[in-house]
């Protein structure tokens, strides 16, 4: 699902958000120099902070300049040399939009998982006293904000916000400090606003981009299915040819074996070339085997006439294995009863032929042209 | 069932040509060597959902004589095909008739036979006894006519082929196109009902993949430009004067990468067409195949009265931005100097290649840069590149073998076929990347560019 680099620069990030959210939760948490943590400032790092995230990622779609933005941090000169180029690659993977909205998400939730532990941290180390001030506000106003923002967690009493909690924790030089205030008493309210506002929301978040990407990687895998490595067969060796013997024409005496149908009248400029044969036989397929094997047996040497283009088969090699002779591939036009040059593929086709039968001789007759 | 072909015939008749165009993939050996395929070799082609089996077979050695096999025994029509099943049942035949054994098995097992003949070579009663044979199978079929170097004898090939077969069919297996091989696949469903619906959507998923191949080529030019763009090669020393020595190394490493990336594109674009085998032969080029000469990028690219047109509508399309914001108060001051100065800055501009930078560092030390690359007429140049080899082997058939000779060729005309809706997008965009801004649909942009080269 990512390469190394990339998920080695994501968890590199990931670490320093992570040390972020913990550093910012411990340095509100730090409070005062009296050690009083404002209750406000970590409302706004607990529910502002994360509920405009989330707005934002909603929205982000319907904004053009979002991979804009991308580009714009990929190109910050802070990153390390080769960095870019990497990321700059990645980008081109066609799940680069939920692999960066997949980071985002394990970001923020980082984030506020360490926002959650270091508030968890103080809680079990020290006497935290949260209080409120304001010089606008008063505890009428901020109620109605606190129960709304309470309302995920309606269920839970000991977590919602109380009016006389709210009072009690006011601290103001105007209004002195009631003598039993419970100042430790909102721990229950924010651990619930960081997890209602930060931890869940980002879980489903990274849980639904994390189904996303493995859909992605899916159907990329059936896209990209080979569509047949087996797609090969061996491309054959470099063949071993026979030379091809030009004999003195014409032939004394001979027979003459046609594999393929001759024209008639190429026959007779055959016979001026070659010298009249002694017999002449039919073979292939308008022929008939036992005529073949007539030739074969006779004691004058053959001469196998075949028609060029043809490719060489088995079935004549069968034939030629029991007898002796030339063979003589020709070429010619049928209809305009002419004889034609043996092209030099069809040519090395019959050399290659020949090669495994040493009782034949391959010829031409340069005289037919 | 997953509709199968056997590709039978003659030695040497263009068998594994009609596989390799079936397959859509050169990986197919082709050789002019007769007897080169031996046993029978099946092809799986997945396509999305769709799959078939593309089966090359070795010719026919001895066809006379098997049919003599055939016919010792008196057999009724019926029962032909038992004959040949019994055919390839006996040990002694395997032996005498390896070829034959290996090209009847896959039909008997159920493949659909294609017949292939060379057209440019006249009929002959020989090819009698393997039409017979194969019309013994039983199975569906079809003959292809393929004119290997002419079409001189169609006629007599259709006379004889009728014969024996329902459809007869004329089929170049090195010139055929997409249509045709559609329009075979169309052909085979009507005649073999069983298979009808299978290679319907076969026919919609080739179909399906040559979109996929579109936009897959779309997604590889966007990249190819965004990576060549936006390069930068940087290196970081003590004192000036070693910055200043560095800077021709880093300036041929930078060229060298460049090269090697619109190389790496190109041999991409093979792969997505499936020209695996493929040869691009550079020596053909009529122009220098340097990409950083400028002189050669009007050839390429956009000329210069064209990319002062351009730099005018981005700048144009920048000011009319300006305009738009104060609400036409400007008197469209914004859209009139915006287009001058893009037209000016792309006509002035248009020989500088990528700058090289020397700076001293904040903690100490200084650096050398080259890159990135800001000429407005440099993507124009890789694209009209790009799109030429895309253009070659978009029409390529996977049969043809010669090595892919690269000519002139200029994007600017190319971009004048389209409308204007469709070429300001696409200036915009080149513009913004020679301005090194983001583009964030730059593939969608092309899209109308690559579609078009099809027609």
């Amino acid at each position: 699902m990512q390469t190394s680099a990339y998920a080695r620069i994501s968890n590199l990030l990931t670490g320093a958000v992570f040390l972020l959210g913990a550093f910012s939760t411990f340095a509100i948490m730090g409070g005062d120099a009296l050690g009083r943590v404002n209750l406000l400032y970590l409302l706004l790092l607990f529910v502002a902070w994360p509920v405009c995230a989330m707005l934002l990622l909603f929205i982000s779609p319907f904004l053009q300049q979002r991979a804009s933005l991308t580009l714009q941090l990929i190109n910050l000169p802070l990153w390390p040399p080769g960095w870019q180029q990497k990321v700059l690659k990645r980008k081109h993977q066609d799940d680069w939009q939920v692999q960066v909205f997949y980071l985002a998400q394990k970001l923020a939730l980082s984030f506020s998982l360490a926002c959650s532990m270091a508030l968890i941290f103080s809680l079990l180390f020290s006497d935290v006293n949260f209080v409120w001030r304001s010089t606008l506000l008063s505890a009428e106003h901020i109620l109605p904000v606190l129960k709304a923002i309470a309302l995920p967690w309606w269920f839970l009493d000991a977590a919602q916000p109380l009016q006389n909690l709210l009072e009690q924790t006011r601290d103001s030089r105007l209004i002195a400090p009631q003598g039993t205030a419970d100042y430790g008493a909102w721990w229950p309210f924010l651990i619930m606003a960081q997890l209602c506002y930060g931890v869940v929301p980002r879980l489903l978040s990274l849980s639904w981009s994390r189904y996303c990407l493995q859909q992605l990687t899916q159907a990329s895998a059936i896209h990209n299915e080979p569509t047949s490595e087996a797609l090969k067969n061996p491309q054959p060796e470099a063949p071993q040819l026979t030379t091809v013997a030009e004999p003195e024409l014409p032939l004394p005496e001979y027979n003459l074996l046609y594999w393929n149908a001759l024209p008639t009248e190429l026959k007779h400029s055959l016979y001026a070339v070659l010298g009249t044969p002694n017999n002449a036989f039919q073979g292939g397929a308008t022929g008939h085997p036992d005529t073949e094997q007539q030739a074969l047996s006779a004691t004058l040497p053959l001469v196998v006439v075949t028609a060029a283009w043809e490719p060489p088969m088995g079935e004549l090699a069968d034939l030629l294995q029991a007898g002796t002779g030339y063979l003589l591939p020709l070429d010619w036009n049928s209809e305009a009863s002419q004889w034609l040059p043996v092209s030099t593929h069809y040519l090395n086709e019959w050399r290659r032929f020949c090669k495994p039968l040493p009782q034949w001789q391959l010829i031409r007759a340069e005289g037919l042209l | 069932m997953i509709p199968a072909f056997a590709v039978v015939g003659h030695p040497n008749k263009g068998k594994s040509s009609v596989v390799s165009t079936l397959a859509r993939d050169d990986r197919v050996a082709v050789s002019m060597q007769s007897g080169t395929t031996q046993v029978s070799e099946s092809f799986d082609i997945h396509l999305g959902e769709a799959h078939y089996k593309l089966i090359d077979t070795p010719g026919f050695q001895r066809p006379r004589k098997l049919l003599a096999w055939l016919q010792q025994q008196p057999v009724n029509a019926d029962q032909r095909a038992a004959r040949i099943k019994a055919f390839l049942q006996d040990d002694s035949c395997h032996q005498q008739f390896p070829d034959e054994t290996e090209l009847l098995t896959p039909i008997m097992e159920g493949a659909a036979i294609l017949y292939v003949v060379d057209s440019s070579r006249p009929y002959s009663p020989e090819y009698e006894a393997e039409m017979e044979i194969l019309r013994w199978t039983g199975q569906p079929s079809m003959a292809l006519i393929n004119p290997i170097s002419n079409s001189d004898y169609i006629d007599s090939w259709q006379q004889a082929l009728q014969q024996f077969f329902r459809t007869v069919r004329v089929f170049d297996a090195v010139k055929a196109d997409l249509d045709q091989h559609i329009e075979l696949l169309q052909a085979f469903a009507h005649l073999h009902q069983p298979w009808s619906q299978s290679l319907s959507s076969l026919v919609t998923a080739v179909q399906a993949e040559i979109r996929r191949q579109q936009q897959h080529s779309c997604k590889l030019a966007a990249h190819l430009l965004e990576d060549m763009v936006r390069y930068q090669q940087r290196q970081k020393v003590i004192d000036q004067q070693q910055a200043k020595s560095l800077q021709p190394v880093l300036q041929a490493a930078y060229y060298s990468w460049m090269r090697k990336r619109e190389s790496q594109a190109h041999d991409e674009l093979q792969t997505v067409y499936r020209h695996h085998q493929l040869q691009r032969d550079s020596s053909e080029l009529t122009l220098s195949d340097d990409l950083f000469d400028t002189e050669k990028w009007y050839a390429w690219g956009l000329n210069r009265k064209q990319l002062a047109a351009v730099g005018g509508i981005a700048g144009a399309a920048a000011g009319g931005v300006l305009d738009l914001t104060v609400a036409g108060s400007s008197l469209l001051l914004g859209t009139l100097g915006g287009g001058a100065i893009g037209s000016s800055a792309a006509w002035l501009g248009a020989n500088k290649l990528a700058k090289q930078k020397l700076k001293g560092l904040p903690l100490g030390g200084f650096e050398a840069k080259i890159g990135p690359m800001t000429n407005r007429n440099f993507p124009y140049v890789v694209l009209a590149r790009f799109l030429y080899i895309y253009k070659l082997l978009n029409q390529r058939n996977h049969a043809q073998r010669d090595h892919l000779s690269v000519d002139d060729a200029q994007v600017g005309k190319l971009l004048e076929q389209l409308s204007k809706q469709q070429q300001k997008p696409i200036y915009k965009a080149l513009d913004r990347l020679s301005r090194q801004k983001d583009v964030s649909n730059l593939a969608d942009v092309l899209e109308p560019l690559f579609i078009e080269q099809q027609h």
